[in-house]
């Protein structure tokens, strides 16, 4: 009897729980093209009235935490609300002569060097307020490195949820089954975030792990 | 500087996060390549990359940081798996690589081995 009513007692909650809202951060290094997933969930949820965030091939174009709140992913008869977080990407380090090679006169390079250093910070800073996390990996790269490693222990040290976006599967070099290699134990979605391409994969998977 | 300095667990062991990254640090913004005896939690790991950020000027760039795993009698997938779980508690076994990035160009990793390129 005391155990039904328990079980009663938790079900209420997790009922609220599931209305809740979270906050679902996009994390990754740069480049990797965070923006330009939140950009396809936006539009998809959103449709041509969405937001659309600054993107390009120059690393560090997102140099400010991006929220859009109050979003809703219909899918089957089930509904996630949350806030999507698109994060600036994740390094250990920034040098305005990287820019300067990319075409960028010094003063702005500088400049961008400063506000990207303070992105970064910031996106360090985030975590703590994201609950459930999509590590948008460019999969054309080799995914073994420390950054990823450092970010994604540190997002399982705070207990969040982790979906590992493999994202450039349009492109040639594309390897989704090295990422799943690096990380066994999550789970890897290969998408395209340039073509839509593995998008609806990865809400499916949005639904199993997060909702 | 430039040189390379080894750190031993021994001489970090007893000191606060914060007494320990200023440590690394102060000797990776002078340039030296340090190499510590185990591994960094992934909270120091964060901690770090935070400071030396906040540091970057037109000297100083930031830093290239690295793991090799020490024990060698696990398997391939088993040493992966366990690169993340380690990171969690902080580890003496492997070795943790750290320098500016004015200075090394890149470290491949690999469970079992770091090529550090210099520039």
């Amino acid at each position: 009897m005391v155990s039904f009513f328990t079980k009663k007692f938790f079900n209420f909650f997790k009922f609220f729980k599931k209305a809740q809202k979270i906050s679902l951060g996009l994390y990754g290094p740069p480049n990797a093209g965070k923006t330009t997933l939140a950009n396809l969930i936006l539009k998809d949820i959103l449709g041509e009235d969405a937001p659309e965030f600054s993107t390009s091939n120059i690393e560090h174009e997102t140099r400010n935490v991006q929220k859009v709140e109050k979003l809703e992913l219909k899918k089957n008869g089930k509904i996630i609300n949350f806030n999507l977080i698109d994060t600036p990407g994740i390094a250990t380090k920034i040098d305005l002569e990287d820019f300067v090679k990319d075409g960028m006169k010094k003063k702005e390079a500088k400049e961008r060097a400063m506000e990207a250093t303070q992105g970064v910070i910031e996106s360090i800073k985030w975590i703590d307020t994201v609950d459930a996390v999509l590590i948008v990996l460019d999969s054309t790269l080799n995914p073994y490195n420390q950054v990823n490693i450092t970010l994604i222990a540190n997002l399982v040290n705070k207990n969040k949820k982790i979906i590992v976006v493999a994202n450039k599967t349009d492109l040639k070099k594309s390897n989704t089954d090295k990422i799943k290699l690096v990380f066994p134990d999550y789970k890897i979605v290969g998408i395209s975030a340039k073509t839509g391409d593995g998008i609806e994969g990865l809400y499916d998977t949005i639904f199993k792990e997060f909702y | 500087m430039g040189g390379v300095q080894v750190l031993s667990h021994a001489l970090l062991k007893d000191l606060s996060q914060t007494q320990k990254l200023d440590k690394i640090f102060n000797k990776v913004k002078l340039g030296e390549i340090v190499m510590i005896e185990g591994r960094l939690t992934a909270d120091e790991e964060t901690t770090l990359i935070s400071k030396a950020l906040r540091n970057v000027s037109g000297k100083f760039t930031g830093i290239e940081i690295a793991f090799l795993e020490g024990r060698t009698q696990r398997s391939f997938a088993q040493k992966l798996k366990d690169s993340i779980v380690k990171i969690l508690a902080g580890d003496r076994f492997g070795l943790t690589v750290v320098g500016p990035s004015k200075q090394i160009k890149e470290i491949k990793m690999n469970p079992e081995k770091l090529e550090i390129l210099l520039k």
